[in-house]
């Protein structure tokens, strides 16, 4: 079959390799009709994630339909149509019974990789790193899914992909960055990053009963999806103070909660911008937490930062000053999509969302490549791109 | 010297390291004079250079035990040799002081022979106890009457074993094989000793065993209802010789990750039915993320 291989920093190639074979009972394989392409693969891409193999298949956000199973699935049949989950989850040990299912105790085969450098190991995710499982990917025509009888949600016919692909991560990420801010009538909510988890994130705010919803961005084609398709407010944080302007909106209180739909990879005008890029080229830090420094300041005295954005090690200059003194509550995690699968289907069915909005481009598995890098350079107003493989 | 006097004296001569060093650091002019050369701007960023190495080395020692503060006592030995061999080119420099250069050679040839005695009695005490020692814990998500069991089927050994094979000789008893890389396979059986059920199983080479290895696991039950901490210990006497330096080069590198693995999987097979297999983990060395051209028998988890 084909995927798109991870070959070294800023490469990746389309290649032929091996079917998806079974390997356990729960097992999966699924031949694949849409595979995203997430803001997260541009860590991956621009190589600030440890533990890559040249030829490694990435992709974490793929749906299609069911032709092969393990001897022990038994809640699918071969031809079902499906979307899977980006973590893998056993759902059985302590984690998945109280419903952290990104943070499964048995899905990650390396997991000692991963508590060297956390402590601690999370589940094992698809396409994304060795100290993360080692698991090919989904840009491919197909793929093989662990604990299929676990993840892989069955979708209604009725459905087109592009209205239900996102469930398997962006659209739970983003509904989960705006449910731990335990939202209250009357709140207003920013989010830091205007990508399609930023996104998501705000239309979840709205669903959930915010009353104003603030996003933060630099390019003007995602900050109009977010005034357009979300009915979001804006801040363009190149062109005003991103402090002052929430302190303006908000009778200087600041925002209610604080959403960093960004992660290590912030970008900042002037002095903040370079300090971090700098130590971030030197290893002096791994992560650069422009925008989570920026979500702690601005926040309200008592209120709620919640981090989505991904983190991969070490951040320097947090304000932890601001963040113990003013009682602010720090809430983050990889998202336990399994948890919002269900109750997300039954959003898009009730027309509470269509999560299709963000989609810019559909490409064929062949033009990954291409669309890595229009993606990493934000050329053509590039917000989301489909793939499709087959 | 014994062990005890030698940790003294190596944290002794630390000390002495991290004056010495700070002298050459910050008054290498008064220094220059001390040990009889003239001062000039070549010889005091030569005595800030051995300044730093002193210092550096000083602190390794201070800073480690065991092996690290082995090497931190040889790398002074090495230093001394550096400050004999640059103290002998200065008897035939211009101005040299040869009564004091001569002072200061028997002094640190004295301190050298002192960082040689305390250098082999720190190795022979390292060399003394060669027995290596794991400890890892884990909570499985079942009673100990669920989870006793599993370990005591020599058969669900064979399935969690990482870095070798495990056969069942049956009565308890199992063969245990080990490539060497390099080498050749060692192999040794071991036998249950001890048995406590729902709490506690010792295995242990035979007598005539070419590896003395002992294993134990303990099982508790973990607070709140949660499952059963299980512990594993596991102690290895290697052989001497070659073997020995083989094994134990191996063993050092391998068992954290090893028991740590046999527990993980153990708990997987316990609690899912099944042991985690990703593209790349099912091979023995590193492979892509991407599907096996063929699964490689035998897979690294069954």
């Amino acid at each position: 079959m084909k995927a798109n291989c991870w070959m070294g920093a800023n490469d990746v190639r389309v290649q032929e390799v091996p079917d998806p074979k079974i390997l356990n009972g729960r097992d999966a394989i699924i031949k694949i009709t849409s595979s995203a392409i997430c803001g997260s693969d541009l860590h991956l891409y621009n190589g600030y994630i440890p533990t890559m193999e040249s030829g490694d298949v990435l992709g974490h956000e793929f749906m299609g339909e069911v032709v092969e199973l393990g001897r022990d699935v038994r809640n699918l049949k071969v031809g079902d149509r499906v979307v899977v989950p980006f973590p893998i989850a056993c759902g059985a040990c302590f984690s998945c019974r109280q419903g952290l299912f990104s943070v499964c105790e048995n899905s990650n085969p390396n997991a000692w990789m991963a508590e060297k450098l956390w402590g601690h190991s999370i589940a094992g995710v698809f396409g994304y790193s060795h100290l993360l499982g080692g698991y090919a990917g989904g840009q491919a025509q197909y793929a093989r899914v662990p604990f299929a009888d676990v993840g892989a949600l069955k979708v209604p016919e009725e459905l087109r992909d592009d209205q239900v692909l996102f469930l398997s991560d962006i659209l739970p990420t983003g509904y989960m960055g705006a449910e731990m801010c335990d939202i209250q009538p009357g709140d207003t909510i920013a989010v830091w990053g205007c990508g399609p988890v930023g996104q998501f994130a705000m239309a979840s705010a709205k669903m959930l009963g915010a009353e104003r919803v603030v996003g933060i961005d630099r390019f003007p084609e995602r900050l109009r999806m977010a005034r357009e398709k979300v009915g979001a407010e804006t801040i363009n944080y190149e062109e005003t103070d991103v402090y002052e302007t929430l302190q303006d909106m908000t009778g200087g209180r600041g925002p209610d909660s604080c959403i960093d739909a960004v992660g290590m990879e912030a970008h900042a005008p002037g002095i903040a911008g370079m300090y971090d890029k700098a130590k971030q080229a030197m290893k002096l830090e791994t992560d650069r937490p422009i925008a989570l420094r920026q979500a702690i300041m601005a926040c309200r005295n008592g209120g709620t930062v919640s981090v989505i954005g991904v983190y991969g090690g070490f951040i320097d200059k947090f304000p932890m000053g601001s963040l113990m003194n003013r009682s602010i509550r720090l809430r983050t995690g990889q998202c336990h999509v399994h948890r919002y699968m269900r109750p997300l289907l039954e959003r898009i069915q009730h027309g509470d969302i269509d999560p299709s909005f963000v989609i810019t481009h559909h490409m064929t598995l062949d033009e990954a490549p291409e669309g890595f890098k229009m993606f990493r350079d934000k050329e053509d107003e590039c917000i989301k791109i489909v793939l499709n493989p087959n | 010297m014994n062990r005890e006097n030698a940790e003294r004296v190596a944290r002794g001569l630390a000390w002495f390291s991290i004056g010495l060093g700070a002298a050459e650091v910050f008054a290498p002019k008064q220094m220059a004079r001390l040990i009889g050369v003239r001062d000039n701007d070549r010889r005091r960023k030569i005595l800030r250079t051995f300044g730093a190495r002193e210092v550096a080395a000083g602190t390794a020692i201070l800073a480690q035990s065991g092996t690290g503060r082995m090497v931190g006592v040889w790398s002074r030995v090495g230093g001394d040799l550096m400050d004999i061999s640059t103290l002998g080119k200065a008897y035939s420099t211009r101005g040299a002081n040869r009564k004091r250069l001569s002072i200061a050679t028997a002094a640190v040839l004295g301190v050298t022979a002192l960082d040689v005695i305390c250098g082999l009695q720190l190795s022979a005490s390292q060399n003394g106890d060669r027995t290596m020692r794991v400890r890892r814990t884990i909570i499985i998500g079942r009673a100990p009457g669920e989870v006793y069991p599993f370990w005591r089927d020599a058969n669900n050994w064979a399935r969690i074993m990482d870095f070798g094979e495990v056969q069942n000789l049956g009565n308890g008893q199992m063969r245990w094989t080990v490539r060497i890389p390099g080498l050749r396979e060692v192999s040794w059986d071991t036998r249950i000793t001890s048995d406590i059920p729902e709490s506690m199983i010792t295995w242990r080479s035979m007598e005539d065993a070419e590896i003395d290895m002992m294993t134990t696991l303990r099982f508790e039950p973990a607070p709140g209802d949660r499952g059963t901490m299980v512990s594993m210990e596991v102690q290895f006497v290697p052989p001497g010789g070659a073997l020995g330096a083989a094994i134990a080069k191996m063993l050092t590198r391998i068992p954290k990750e090893a028991t740590e693995i046999c527990l993980q999987r153990a708990k997987q097979l316990i609690e899912t039915g099944e042991i985690a297999r990703s593209d790349a983990s099912i091979f023995m060395g590193p492979h892509a993320a991407q599907p096996p051209e063929q699964v490689p028998e035998p897979a690294f988890s069954h």
